[in-house]
Order: C-alpha cells, then sequence, then structure tokens
C-alpha cells in the first residue's frame, strides 16, 4: 500500500515538473521558420498553370476582338416614317415609333431614303444602301417628309441621329426604291408591329448569335505513329455554318516519331546513311576485331520530328453531341533528328586469337551481328511544309458547365500529295480531346 | 508551447518548428478563441488553449512520421513492479531522458493524460485508438517509467 503510494506520487511529481516546465524563446527560431516557409518555391506544376493561363489568355484575347470585329458591322438597320403632318398639329409630342407599312390611302408616306449632304462614309453608304432595300418605294408619294434613320451600330450613334432628323427630305423617291416595290407591304402584321426596342433586342440578339457561333478550345491530341506515342496540343476555332455543319481550324504543335515508309525500298535505305556519329568508343568493340571492314547494313530509320499543324476540317454534327469531320491538314516540320538503325557483321577477334589451326574451320560462323544506332546528319524533312493530311475523325461532346464542354475526338490522319511521297510513313492516329468554351 | 511540443517529439529541431505551427496557427484561429474570464482566469485559459493547439500540432506530426501506429516494444515480462523512493531533487531535465525512452505511443498517452489532464475518452479520440488500450498504454508507460527512473538511480548510486 505504501509502495502504491509512493509509486503514484513519482508519477504525480514527474507530471507536476513537466507541467510547470518552460523552455525559454531560442533567439532567431521564429526568423529561421519564416525564412524557410515565409515565401514557398513555386512548385513545377505552377508553371504549367501559368503556361496554361498566358495561352487562355491570348486566345481569349484574340476571340473577343474577332467578335468585336463582327459586331462593328451593322447586323441590322431600323428605318420608320413619321406624318409631317402629325409633327406640325403636335409640335410638343415626340415622334412615335410607326410600323413598317405603307399606307396607301395615305400619299403622305416617304418610302426612299435620304440623300446625304456630304460624302457619306463606307459604313454610312452600306447603311443606305441597306435602308434603301428595306423601304418600299411608292412612285405616287410626292409629300415632304422627315426620315429617322436609327441606323444601329456600336459608334456614333448618338452623335449622328439628331444630324439625320433635320435633313430635308427630298421630293423624289430614290431609284432604289424603285427596283423593290412593295416590300414593305409584303411584311406580317406581326413584322410590321414591332418597336423599336424590340428592334434593337433583335440586334442584340443577332449579334449575340454571331458571338455565339465562334467556338475556341484547347487541343491535346495523343497520337500514335508505327514508331511510339507522341504529344501534341494547340488551339482550335470553330465557326458554325449551320445547325449540322461547322467548319475548324487551328494550330497545334507536336511530336511525330515516324519510321520508315513501307513505300520505300531497301536500296533506298542505303542512300539514307549519313551518320555523322563518330566511330564508337575503343572499349565498345573490346574484343572484337577493330580494323574489320564495316558491313553495314540499314535496318531501319526512324524519325522524330516536331511540327506544326493547320487543320481545316468540315464537321458534320450528326446526332446531339455526335459529330464526324473530314478535312486537310498544312504540316510544317520545325525541327528533325534522324536516326539510322544498322546491323554489322564483325568478327570475334579474341576466338580467332585463341584458337588452333585445327580448329580454326569452325570459326568461320564467329562473325557476328552488332546491332547501332547513329544519329543521322541529314535533316531532309527539317523546314519544309506539306500540304499534308487528309484528317477523318469522329467525336462526342460533353457538356461540363453551362460554358464549358470537353469534345473527346478518336482521330486518324492520313498523309497525301507529297507527304506520302517521302521516304517517311507519316500515318498516324490517336484521340484528341478538345475543349470548348 | 515549446516544452509541450519537447514532450512529445525527440528532436529538438522538431519541436522547434511544430511551436512556430502552433503560433502560427493560434494566429490564423484567433477569432475562434473566446472566454468569459478575466484577469488571470483569462490567461489560464488562453495558455489552455494554446496548449492544446500545440499538442494537437504534436500528435498531428507524430501521426504524420505514422510513429503513433509502431508496435509498443515494451515486454510485459520486462515491466515488474518495483520500489522506487521519490528523491526530492527530480529534475525536468532527467525526466524528459526518461520520457524520451518510452515509445511513441506511451509517451503521448503519459503526456496527455497524466500531464495535460485529458481524459481516457478524449485520449481515445484524439489517437483513434480504443479507450481500453489508452488506458493499457498508459499503465505500460508508468511502470515503463518507475523501471527507468530506478535504473538511472541505481547507476547514479554506482557512481558515488
Amino acid at each position: 500500500m505504501n509502495r502504491g503510494k509512493k509509486d503514484s506520487e513519482l508519477i504525480k511529481q514527474m507530471a507536476e515538473s513537466l507541467r510547470n516546465h518552460t523552455e525559454p524563446y531560442r533567439e532567431g527560431a521564429w526568423e529561421r521558420f519564416s525564412a524557410m516557409y515565409g515565401k514557398p518555391k513555386p512548385a513545377l506544376w505552377t508553371r504549367w498553370y501559368w503556361g496554361a493561363a498566358a495561352v487562355l489568355l491570348l486566345a481569349a484575347g484574340w476571340f473577343l476582338l474577332g467578335v468585336r470585329q463582327e459586331r462593328a458591322e451593322p447586323a441590322f438597320v431600323h428605318t420608320e416614317t413619321v406624318y409631317p403632318e402629325a409633327r406640325v398639329q403636335e409640335p410638343q409630342r415626340k415622334p412615335e415609333v410607326q410600323p413598317l407599312a405603307v399606307d396607301e390611302e395615305s400619299p403622305a408616306v416617304a418610302q426612299h431614303s435620304v440623300p446625304r449632304k456630304r460624302k457619306a462614309s463606307p459604313r454610312q453608304e452600306r447603311a443606305s444602301v441597306h435602308k434603301q432595300q428595306e423601304v418600299a418605294s411608292d412612285p405616287s408619294a410626292a409629300g415632304p417628309v422627315v426620315m429617322l434613320n436609327t441606323a444601329v451600330s456600336d459608334e456614333d450613334d448618338s452623335r449622328r441621329q439628331p444630324e439625320r432628323e433635320t435633313l430635308p427630305a427630298p421630293q423624289a423617291a430614290s431609284p432604289a426604291g424603285e427596283e423593290r416595290p412593295g416590300l414593305l407591304a409584303q411584311r406580317t402584321p406581326h413584322e410590321q408591329a414591332i418597336p423599336v426596342e424590340a428592334g434593337k433586342n433583335i440586334i442584340a440578339k443577332e449579334n449575340s448569335n454571331v458571338a455565339g457561333k465562334w467556338d475556341l478550345g484547347l487541343v491535346v491530341s495523343p497520337s500514335l505513329t508505327t514508331e511510339r506515342v507522341n504529344m501534341g496540343g494547340g488551339i482550335a476555332v470553330a465557326y458554325q455554318l449551320s445547325d449540322r455543319l461547322s467548319l475548324r481550324s487551328g494550330v497545334s504543335l507536336g511530336e511525330l516519331g515516324v519510321g520508315q515508309s513501307h513505300n520505300r525500298g531497301r536500296g533506298n535505305l542505303s542512300a539514307m546513311l549519313d551518320s555523322q556519329t563518330p566511330s564508337p568508343p575503343n572499349d565498345y568493340f573490346q574484343g572484337w576485331v577493330q580494323d574489320a571492314p564495316r558491313n553495314g547494313e540499314i535496318t531501319s530509320v526512324t524519325s522524330n520530328i516536331l511540327a506544326l499543324d493547320i487543320p481545316l476540317d468540315v464537321r458534320y454534327h450528326v446526332t446531339r453531341g455526335f459529330y464526324a469531320s473530314v478535312g486537310v491538314s498544312f504540316l510544317t516540320v520545325l525541327e528533325e533528328q534522324r536516326t539510322n538503325h544498322l546491323v554489322i557483321n564483325r568478327i570475334n577477334e579474341e576466338t580467332f586469337g585463341n584458337a588452333k589451326n585445327s580448329e580454326r574451320q569452325g570459326f568461320v560462323g564467329e562473325v557476328q551481328p552488332v546491332y547501332l544506332s547513329e544519329r543521322a546528319a541529314s535533316r531532309p524533312l527539317e523546314g519544309r511544309g506539306y500540304t499534308g493530311f487528309m484528317n477523318f475523325s469522329i467525336g462526342r461532346t460533353m457538356p461540363l458547365t453551362r460554358k464549358l464542354s470537353l469534345s473527346v475526338e478518336p482521330y486518324f490522319k492520313l498523309p497525301v500529295g507529297r507527304l506520302s511521297r517521302e521516304d517517311m510513313d507519316f500515318t498516324n492516329g490517336g484521340i484528341r480531346i478538345v475543349t470548348g468554351f | 508551447m515549446r516544452a509541450i511540443t519537447l514532450r512529445y517529439v525527440k528532436n529538438e529541431y522538431d519541436a522547434e518548428e511544430l511551436t512556430n505551427e502552433s503560433f502560427v496557427r493560434a494566429f490564423n484561429k484567433m477569432v475562434m478563441f473566446s472566454s468569459v474570464d478575466s484577469g488571470e482566469r483569462f490567461e489560464k485559459a488562453f495558455r489552455s488553449w494554446l496548449a492544446r493547439i500545440a499538442v494537437n500540432i504534436s500528435i498531428d506530426f507524430l501521426r504524420a512520421q505514422k510513429q503513433l501506429v509502431a508496435l509498443d516494444d515494451v515486454n510485459e515480462g520486462e515491466l515488474e513492479p518495483q520500489h522506487v523512493d521519490v528523491s526530492g531533487n527530480l529534475h525536468v531535465e532527467d525526466i524528459m531522458k526518461l520520457l524520451a525512452q518510452l515509445p511513441e505511443i506511451q509517451r503521448a498517452i503519459f503526456n496527455l493524460y497524466e500531464v495535460e489532464g485529458y481524459s481516457h475518452e478524449e485520449v481515445s479520440a484524439l489517437l483513434s485508438i480504443p479507450e481500453s488500450t489508452s488506458r493499457t498504454y498508459l499503465t505500460r508507460a508508468k511502470k515503463k517509467l518507475r523501471k527507468l527512473y530506478l535504473a538511472s538511480i541505481n547507476i547514479t548510486a554506482g557512481f558515488e
């Protein structure tokens, strides 16, 4: 009992001592800690993220610039006419928006465009032509009118509109109006009843439709050639021609490991042999006859190229989400590294040296093949461009988010034209993964 | 806080790093600390809160090192109860040396239960072990400490 009590006292004393113990601050501990962890080194993957972000930024900028240029074109011209009598009688009232209609009982309605006092810019001319096509002409109309031209464009609308409202009305109808008489009369009552605000909405909708027809994406395309698996990637741009057809292009950079073409005979391989590699190290052939005549025979030639691929494909949407595409690619070989694979017959030197005369008969068969790979000096493909591939692919698009989609697309590229006549086989295929924004 | 982390890890540099990490976490979680007390009781509550952070950081470190799941290397046969005379001058440095000879899991449980005042239920939740295991390891830790203490006294007596 006494012993247990003392044991317990020991533990209690230990615990109490530990509990009350404090350690002094060690000088510089915090500084060392902050120096070590204060500025974390950027990991390797963050560089990839930065690179991807830069590519995305460039692509988005380019895409938005393209859309802006599209929007700069006047997509729709709204023309309205105002009865002069109404303005005279009710000067304080703003000109009412009138539907685009021809009232045959009202000869005062103007159906022609307003001539410009000063020379119009090409943009204004386009708007004027468009307007003339929209407004039907009535030869019987002779009264003075005021035209309100609300040609919609991204710039200077507010500056130009008042000027147009004060322009004097011409006395004669324009010839352009005479070319398409009765156009307004052919419009449906629903179209005639479209107010200005609705017209602006239509314009905005049409502009957004133009933007919506463009699609931009990033492409990753692992491919398989006869030699190895290659990786490539780039940017893809698509433009929707219709509901089912779209045109796609882009730029992608990738490596391509290619082997010799099957169309080439063995004799041509000898012509490829152009080795810049010096003789192998002395110890490489230790035990082999050093001065044996080189009886090399090229068994194969491979080439590793870095190429820029610019495709132009037509994509047909078979069903929702599924599509097939066919097109051509322009290929530029940026860099090439060619390797010759040789087999050399060499005679075993040691076997000869240690052999007795009586045993030499058996040494005829001691010539053994040695397999070598040598880097070739020639780079016949480097710097050359080809209208090179026929592209075939099928794919499926899967929406990931509201704005982001992912397409998985098995493809096959068949060399055609001059590229098919090269000494390397460029046939390749793989799976292309395309993101759409 | 360094005194706390030193009880859980043997390496001084690890202890120093854990201390700094504890302070970083304390600064980050400062808004979560609340106490209705004031004066000395507030200081005590704050110290206790800091100690908890240091303990949690130390336990996390040991768990990451996978030292807590190491097998208990103490043979029961070696732990015969022995009488220990408590001497008056039991220094912290000596206790730390004895504590360092315990397996990690036993040292952690001894510290949590005897020094920090955790219950076996809290210890089992913190270390993800059953309560019975916590009790068993605590008993073993105490026995081992007594044995080590006795051995150290005998060694000291041999020199005298």
